[in-house]
């Protein structure tokens, strides 16, 4: 006994209709004739029988539906043997017409042994011809069958690899060594937050952008180092061993290297002046009653706008070493050191040759401002060309600084003082600042070097020169 | 031996490897399987030489062609061929001429050749006429044949649970045998 | 605007060049009278003849060179590369010929040709019809690489690659010809070397291609209900490589995953990150995590080949993995 299933004729079908019995009830059936229609959701198809034997049974009759599955017909115990009016002539021998190693066929048609035309088996090929259109014709003209909708949740091995590296636990080595992600490092450089207090949050206690964030925010600030001006110390208690070890935050190892490289790489030599600092102090007057106090301008203004005309003059001077080659900037950016308690940041006036000494003494006010404070950003601190140093307000008559990389010279200005001169073969008072500009003599000589500072010099006398 | 479709009788390993089976005088029977469609391309309008066979004699190498409906023939074909093969270590191409009742894959919809077509090569089925001689010959009965065809689709439907009812490998085997011997990639 | 399925787009952009320059022609396997495997050439044989479309035997390297001749020749041949799997067989066509040639000549000649092949897996094709090989070609100088993954783009990229006098590289995929998108009406061109944001967000950023973009967007979407919001970066021109709108995500959220549907080592994904290194170093807060095929050839098996080939349940969770969301 063979039950008829109600078949799946398309992907997205779910039951059928029967349209039509090829058979009644009684009737015999061959295994591959046609037996009913059936309407799917997206055509008629023609099913043939897959047992031979009596059609015993019609379980869904014309008319109705059934779902995929659902027994539709029973077909029993029928005799096997093959009707006798479907009995095939033997019509050629199978074995006659083949060629042997003879003469070869001409034609490019190949020799047609007849077998039998048993109709059943060639209407069943019929519906297999049907059947594969039928299903090309359901998935759309889709060359291959699909793999399904993305609907696996968890991770497979595709992203197994990257998980693997992410939640690489730490290598904590010897403890002295941070993990520290790239941004974390840097925004810790620029808020003066020192790594090896931070707690690292990421995988195997790597420091992230987010801890540097965290720890910046609470970090107390620094004493407001307060505008240079005289500050009166008190002895402070002695230590109790041998020696106090004082760790260097990160910012200070990297100062110190830094420094440490250009002192030793760089052959530094030194040129001194010695300026008339006269009717710039009186111009800084003149112009400081004009203007309201928030627009006030420094000596150190003046000196950078100075140094930056006579940059205009001296390109040679405004050029680094790079590995055998002279590199000539193009902008003059104007580092100005400034000194703080616990470290020595170096912010940079950009284009400073193009701005006017209002702007200049605007600038450096908010580039100092913001080194104190530590709210200065990455670019604060990038591109300078040529940088300035001054001691003055901590009474230094004249000092020599170490050029800061990747410049070529640095100006090192000391206190002004009051002393006696000789004008017009009289001794007169007058005001005298020294400077001394420490020259990177693979880059420059003597000659030039005299000769920027004898610029500097000329514009700080002439200081007129200055404002326009 | 070797076996493959019209289609790739086009492509140049094809001829490469012809070339040097015969330079080499390796044992080869190169087969084809000449259905007259290359997926849904007529040989007629791949193959500049339709009757495959003749491939072989560029490379002076024994060409034969044979009907592949009928199962005797190419029996006796293969033989020769392969005791030339065995005997003489000289390669041979046999084209087998045959036919594909449906489309490429399942999602060929088939449209390129005649129904009519289809069904004439129907009625010279390789199986069937095999049967119908046998009959002839006395050496089956139709229920003997019925009950062959019972047995057969018995175990093919047997072959198939199995393949549906064995459970999915381990996702740990996705790594497995990727290289040989202990190296993992 | 008009919602088209991925192999229509394709196929209006085809016919749309025809149209414009008698110059271009179609050839390759089973593209003409069977319309094409994937029906992406439907119709053009009887529009324009077989003149304009011709079926050629089942012989990469001839179509291939077949086609290279052409280019040389003045003509603007578009071929067909059944499945990308099979371009191994004129590999040396595509590489020392095509790629090569210009550069060869001293700029004496040129080779305006497309070829088109959609690569990818997941439908049980087995190992030897899976693969992804736009990293192959992308590595090569002389050749344009690009891998749409929105009719849009595929119809405005494909017919600029028409357009280009130089070997392109027009990589579709098998996964998503069945994809609908809005395309704009009239003539619509996309440059071959942009890529961009096809979803702003600020957390992560994820650069995909082809099928895995919808891949990515898909995942986007998920993290976004549990207030994680991925950037999306279309990485549809691989060669050459526009990294701009990847450098600008990355210096906003600080953490890349990249999702390839080819093997990891050595693929797509490698070379955004070694570029994400080189420009945007100070900017990481974690590596570059790379999703890419299980390096293994694609297994048959439904349940391995779904857990070989990159889901989105795989960017879902190296996301949050990424952003110490474990």
């Amino acid at each position: 006994m063979a039950s008829v299933q109600m078949p799946r004729l398309s992907d997205s079908m779910e039951t059928g209709k029967i349209l039509r019995w090829l058979k009644k009830e009684g009737d015999q059936v061959q295994k591959g004739e046609p037996l009913v229609e059936i309407e799917s959701d997206k055509a008629n198809i023609e099913v043939e029988a897959y047992a031979t034997g009596k059609l015993s049974k019609i379980v869904v009759p014309e008319g109705e539906s059934a779902p995929i599955g659902a027994v539709i017909a029973e077909i029993g115990d029928g005799s096997t043997a093959p009707p006798a009016d479907k009995a095939p002539a033997p019509q050629g021998q199978a074995e006659a017409a083949e060629p042997k190693e003879g003469p070869r066929p001409a034609t490019t048609d190949a020799p047609k042994p007849q077998a039998s035309k048993p109709e059943a088996h060639v209407a069943q090929a019929d519906k297999a011809v049907a059947a594969t259109a039928q299903t090309a014709a359901d998935a759309g003209g889709e060359q291959y069958p699909h793999g399904g909708p993305d609907d696996r949740t968890e991770v497979g091995a595709a992203a197994q690899a990257a998980l693997n590296v992410i939640r690489r636990p730490g290598e904590q080595e010897d403890g002295e060594r941070q993990r520290v992600s790239p941004v974390a490092r840097r925004l810790a450089e620029e808020h003066g937050v020192d790594l090896r207090r931070v707690q690292g949050s990421g995988p195997g206690g790597r420091i992230t952008k987010e801890d540097v964030e965290a720890a910046a925010q609470q970090q107390t600030q620094a004493p407001a180092a307060a505008a240079p001006t005289r500050e009166a110390r008190q002895p402070t208690a002695r230590p109790t061993g041998e020696v106090e070890v004082v760790e260097l935050s990160k910012l200070q190892t990297t100062v110190a290297m830094r420094l440490a490289q250009s002192a030793f790489s760089a052959p530094h030599f030194y040129v001194t002046s010695e300026i008339a600092m006269d009717d710039a102090v009186r111009l800084r007057q003149m112009f400081n009653e004009a203007v309201d106090k928030s627009e006030a301008i420094s000596l150190n203004d003046l000196v950078v706008k100075a140094v930056a005309m006579a940059l205009t003059k001296f390109p040679e001077v405004n050029a680094s070493w790079a590995d055998g080659r002279i590199e000539r900037k193009r902008d003059i950016n104007i580092g100005i050191a400034v000194g703080l308690p616990d470290r020595l940041i170096v912010p940079v006036l950009r284009n400073a040759d193009q701005k006017s000494l209002k702007d200049i003494a605007k600038e450096s006010r908010q580039l100092i401002e913001r080194a104190r404070t530590n709210k200065a950003s990455a670019q604060d601190y990038m591109g300078n060309t040529f940088s300035i140093s001054n001691l003055g307000m901590y009474d230094v008559d004249q000092f020599t600084a170490i050029i800061n990389p990747p410049d070529s010279g640095i100006l090192a200005i000391g206190a002004i003082e009051d002393k006696p001169v000789v004008k017009d073969g009289q001794i007169v008072p007058g005001k005298r600042m020294r400077v001394t500009l420490s020259v990177d003599h693979r880059v420059f000589y003597g000659v030039t070097a005299a000769q920027f500072l004898q610029e500097v010099k000329r514009l700080l006398q002439s200081p007129m020169a200055l404002v326009l | 031996m070797s076996i493959f479709g019209d289609g790739a009788t086009n492509i140049g390993a094809f001829h490469e490897s012809l070339n040097v089976a015969k330079l080499w005088h390796l044992p080869i029977v190169f087969v084809c399987v000449n259905n007259l469609y290359g997926m849904g391309t007529a040989v007629n309008r791949a193959s500049a030489v339709t009757e495959i066979w003749k491939k072989a004699c560029a490379y002076d190498m024994t060409g034969e062609r044979v009907d592949g409906m009928d199962v005797l023939a190419v029996r006796r074909i293969t033989d020769q061929l392969v005791a030339q093969a065995r005997e003489k270590h000289e390669p041979s191409l046999l084209e087998c001429v045959t036919y594909r009742y449906r489309g490429h894959s399942m999602s060929d919809p088939d449209t390129y050749r005649g129904k009519d077509e289809i069904k004439e090569w129907q009625t010279r089925d390789a199986i069937l006429s095999l049967g119908e001689h046998l009959k002839k010959q006395k050496m089956i009965t139709d229920d003997e044949i019925q009950r062959l065809d019972e047995e057969v689709t018995a175990q093919v439907e047997d072959a198939v649970k199995f393949a549906e009812e064995s459970p999915d490998p381990d996702p740990k085997d996705l790594y497995r045998d990727v290289y040989a011997g202990e190296a993992a990639s | 605007m008009a919602v088209l399925a991925m192999r229509d787009a394709l196929n209006q952009a085809l016919r749309e060049e025809m149209k414009r320059d008698e110059s271009v022609f179609l050839l390759g396997e089973d593209i003409g009278l069977y319309d094409g495997s994937f029906k992406v050439t439907r119709g053009l044989m009887k529009e324009f003849g077989e003149k304009r479309v011709l079926d050629t035997p089942i012989a990469e390297e001839i179509i291939i060179g077949t086609a290279i001749g052409a280019a040389m020749s003045g003509l603007r041949p578009v071929a067909e590369m059944m499945t990308v799997n099979f371009i191994m067989v004129a590999m040396d066509q595509v590489v020392n010929a095509a790629a090569h040639i210009r550069y060869m000549f001293g700029g004496g000649t040129k080779v305006p040709l497309v070829i088109r092949t959609p690569g990818g897996g997941g439908h049980q094709l087995g190992a030897q019809h899976s693969h992804s090989h736009e990293n192959w070609f992308a590595h090569v100088p002389g050749l344009k690489v690009v891998a749409p993954g929105t009719p849009a783009d595929a119809k405005g990229m494909l017919k600029s690659a028409i357009r280009d006098d130089n070997p392109v590289m027009f990589i579709e995929n098998e996964g998503t010809y069945a994809v609908k998108g809005d395309v704009p009406d009239g003539e619509h061109l996309v440059p071959l070397d942009k890529n961009e944001v096809k979803r702003p967000g600020e957390h992560i950023t994820i650069c995909a291609h082809s099928r895995m973009l919808i891949v990515a967007m898909d995942a986007a979407t998920e993290l976004e209900k549990e207030g994680i919001s991925a950037e999306v970066v279309d990485m549809r021109a691989l060669r050459p490589l526009d990294m701009a709108p990847v450098i600008e995500s990355v210096k906003k959220t600080s953490r890349l995953i990249t999702v390839e549907e080819g093997w990891r080592s050595y693929g797509v994904g490698s070379e955004i990150a070694s570029r994400v290194y080189e420009e945007a170093f100070d900017y990481l807060d974690a590596p570059v995590a790379r999703i890419a095929a299980a390096e293994v050839p694609a297994p048959y098996n439904k349940r391995l080949e779904k857990i070989a080939f990159p889901g989105k349940a795989d960017v879902i969770v190296t996301a949050r993995a990424l952003l110490g969301k474990n």
